[in-house]
């Protein structure tokens, strides 16, 4: 009985004293699934394939050896001798491993080691960012894709997050507390319509792609920050994959970074842990030019002027007398006018009965608006033709603190003597006074040509829709609507005041003296000091080449230079004077009227003549008698009239 | 509303200078109306020419007439409708001349104009008394 004791103590001892030397025994093991160890992950999970590996111990703690480095590794409840699960536990995110292939040595906590894995290092990182946005001007959603972010070191390598525009201006109203919440229903309608997602690409390494079942989660890290994933609650949820793409929004401005944490699942087990810098910042707007084409105009007048000439983009307008020069015209900026604001019905509907405050309403929805575009430069530059140089100025308007004020004053000018073109509710947003070119010392009739350009004055991104310029050296290539041009005609001295605004805004009359040449006209009854024989008609005169002068009052749109009627009458009163193919005097009187084509719409203003058909009363100053005249011939000159517009 | 359309006129000198000049021209040289048998021009080279058939320059009123009956008018001679005869006397009686031959017809193959000279030169150079035209001329 002792000896059978004896042996079975021997016996133990002997598998005792094999069991450490198989723990000893390193297994060989390799990295499934997520080998990647990554970067400035939280929290990883490793799976390693092994081989009925004896030594390891469920309960034990491990750790990850590399030289100096050592990574906590607890192993999970679900793995077996086949498959070990470690999590891998990072306390202040994953460590600096230059090289991106290492071979880690696995010890447990009694720095036995089980064996050692060969793992490679990588990066989750984002690769693009794009910016998508509801374009209310246009009624359509846009995008900005590839955003570039500022790199070192004057940025920091990160994207600057677009902001929605959210806006806590209905706080500063005057508006009653009913109205105020109104208005941020209406404030949260427009919010919700123009929500501004912006999306970032990550680039994750194929071992974390290829695993199925795998899922990836984000969370929020900052503030105000919301996801757009499927199946997401807006603090969080599921993104999407292939590629993982965050789509996110930021509900206004932040200063700090935009942080996000990513994670990778499988069931209740998460294999990755990372907190993300999705962004810089994040910044309302969104660094694209702004479409001024329809927003400018040039407004002449002011005070005193009792009147004001409007100039939208692509229109020539006339001016009265020396208003350029007399510093009387101004580059508006005016959104709270424009129709198109009152386009969205829905909005509307949320505002009704917000009458007592309109201006606090219609900032409202400018705001909402042109949050969307950011600060901008300007430049303005004036020329004119005949003038050597040009004065131009740059200048930063930013949209997003643009108010609605209430015109008040008289009706042609405010306070403080701009000029209000009529019908109009609300002042200009931003308004600049324009100079002339150093070398025009004003008066003349040549044409003011404005022109306004824009450009983003974040130059952080690369437009997408055909928008690339984000500087200003390169806005000469935008497309018409970031630009505005616009001409001003001066009426000149000889010009007759016109009517200002309304259908027939710029409509008068001209009054010049012009040299008519007869070619050809009959004159009906024969003149008798012009009958030489009983046996000439005396119904019917048809003569030749006779000139004279003719006072010419003609309907004139001062805007184009040029007749408002289609056919192109003018009013004639003067004389003959001569009769050219007899050589003699042969005076009369002429009041009528003709059509007028011109010859050569390029000739210079005083030059231009036109080709004139005529139809006029006759006092013959021979005998006094009276005729009808019907003349074919040409009208030399334009003496004293004012500009034409075929001149310029 | 101040936006009144109003057309202000700005004479200048020019259109001043224009009116001024057709004004004289149309008030400061009024002629008479058409003249027969005297010359046109200071040269004596045009005259106005009652040409049609039957026709007679009466000299002493310069008015065109032409031939008619006697039963029609006592001296033959009727003047010719307006314009070439003032309102008053159209298409009446050519009647109280002092010199009621002192006619001149127009003779188209002529070169010389019909012109009325004083009666004191006689039948001499282009003046032609009824008595002295050729029967083919009244024709």
């Amino acid at each position: 009985m002792l000896n059978r004791a004896i042996f079975s103590l021997i016996v133990s001892l002997i598998s005792l004293s094999a069991g450490r030397t198989l723990a000893a025994t390193p297994c060989p093991m390799t990295a499934v699934g997520g080998r990647d160890l990554i970067h400035g992950a939280s929290r990883q999970r490793l799976v390693l394939k092994a081989s009925s590996c004896k030594g390891f111990d469920p309960k034990r703690i491990y750790k990850l050896n590399l030289k100096d480095i050592s990574i906590l590794a607890t192993p999970a409840g679900t793995s077996t001798l086949d498959e070990i699960q470690l999590n891998l536990e990072f306390d202040n995110g994953s460590p600096e491993i230059t090289s991106s292939a290492v071979m880690f040595d696995v010890q447990d906590d009694a720095g036995a080691s089980l064996g050692s894995v060969a793992l490679r290092v990588s990066d989750i990182a984002i690769t693009s960012t794009t910016v998508t946005y509801y374009d209310s001007e246009l009624d359509v959603s846009r995008s900005q894709v590839n955003r570039r972010a500022p790199a070192p070191p004057t940025g920091s390598g990160l994207p600057i997050a677009v902001a929605n525009p959210l806006s806590d201006y209905a706080n500063q109203m005057r508006a009653s507390t009913a109205e105020r919440d109104m208005m941020r229903v209406n404030e949260a309608v427009q919010a919700a319509k123009s929500r501004i997602i912006n999306r970032a690409v990550l680039s994750v390494p194929t071992s974390f792609t290829e695993v199925p079942g795998l899922e990836w989660q984000v969370s929020a890290l900052s503030p105000k920050l919301e996801f757009q994933g499927k199946e997401g609650d807006g603090q969080g949820g599921k993104i999407l994959a292939s590629p993982p793409e965050i789509p996110y929004v930021v509900q206004g401005q932040q200063a700090g970074r935009v942080r996000a944490r990513l994670s990778l699942r499988k069931g209740p087990n998460e294999y990755l842990a990372i907190d993300l810098d999705l962004a810089d910042s994040a910044k309302i707007g969104l660094g694209q030019p702004l479409r001024i084409a329809d927003l400018v105009r040039v407004v002449c007048g002011g005070k005193g002027a009792g009147h004001a000439d409007v100039a939208a983009n692509g229109v020539t307008h006339a001016i009265s007398g020396n208003e350029m020069a007399r510093g009387r015209c101004f580059l508006y900026f005016d959104p709270c006018n424009q129709e198109a604001l009152s386009r969205d019905k829905t909005s509307d509907q949320q505002i009704v009965g917000l009458a007592s405050d309109p201006e606090g309403l219609q900032t409202i929805r400018i705001r909402t608006k042109y949050n969307l575009y950011g600060p901008q430069n300007i430049v303005v530059s004036v020329d004119r033709n005949g003038v050597s140089g040009r004065w131009e100025q740059s200048f930063v308007v930013e949209p997003s603190t643009w108010s609605c004020r209430k015109a008040d004053g008289n009706n042609q000018s405010d306070e403080e003597g701009r000029p209000r073109p009529d019908g109009l509710q609300f002042r200009p947003a931003f308004d600049l006074g324009l100079k002339t070119p150093q070398g025009d010392q004003g008066g003349g009739e040549e044409l003011y040509s404005i022109h306004v350009r824009t450009a983003t004055r974040v130059p952080v991104v690369e437009y997408a829709d055909d928008v690339q310029a984000p500087i200003i050296a390169g806005i000469e290539h935008m497309s018409p609507e970031y630009q505005f041009e616009a001409r001003l005609r001066p009426s000149g001295p000889f010009g007759l005041p016109y009517k200002h605004g309304g259908h027939f805004d710029g409509y008068s009359a001209r009054i010049f003296v012009t040299i008519p040449i007869e070619g050809v006209s009959v004159r009906f009854p024969t003149s008798v000091p012009d009958l030489k024989s009983t046996s000439d008609n005396t119904s019917v005169q048809v003569m030749t080449l006779r000139a004279g002068a003719l006072l010419t009052f003609e309907p004139w749109d001062y805007n184009r230079g040029t007749n408002f009627i289609a056919i192109p009458l003018r009013f004639q009163v003067g004389g003959h004077l001569v009769d050219l193919g007899k050589g003699s005097f042969a005076p009369s009187f002429l009041a009528g009227m003709s059509a007028n084509f011109p010859l050569i719409d390029s000739a210079p203003k005083f030059a231009q003549s036109s080709v004139g058909i005529g139809a006029f009363y006759e006092l013959d100053g021979r005998d006094r008698s009276s005729h009808f005249l019907l003349s074919v011939g040409l009208n030399l000159l334009s003496l004293f009239s004012p500009p034409a517009g075929s001149s310029h | 509303m101040r936006n009144i359309w109003v057309l202000r006129v700005r004479p200048s000198l020019s259109t001043l200078a224009l009116v001024g000049t057709l004004a004289t021209a149309l008030w400061g040289c009024e002629q008479q109306g058409f003249q027969c048998g005297i010359a046109l021009d200071s040269k004596g080279e045009s005259v106005s020419r009652c040409s049609r058939n039957l026709e007679v320059c009466v000299c002493e009123t310069n008015l065109c007439a032409k031939e008619v009956s006697p039963s029609e008018c006592k001296s033959g001679f009727k003047y010719v409708e307006q314009p070439f005869v003032p309102a008053a006397l159209a298409e009446t009686c050519v009647e109280g001349l002092l010199r009621p031959n002192w006619m001149v017809r127009s003779d188209p193959a002529s070169s010389q104009l019909p012109l009325c000279t004083s009666v004191d030169l006689g039948t001499s150079g282009a003046d032609m008394s009824l008595a002295d035209l050729p029967s083919s001329d009244a024709n």
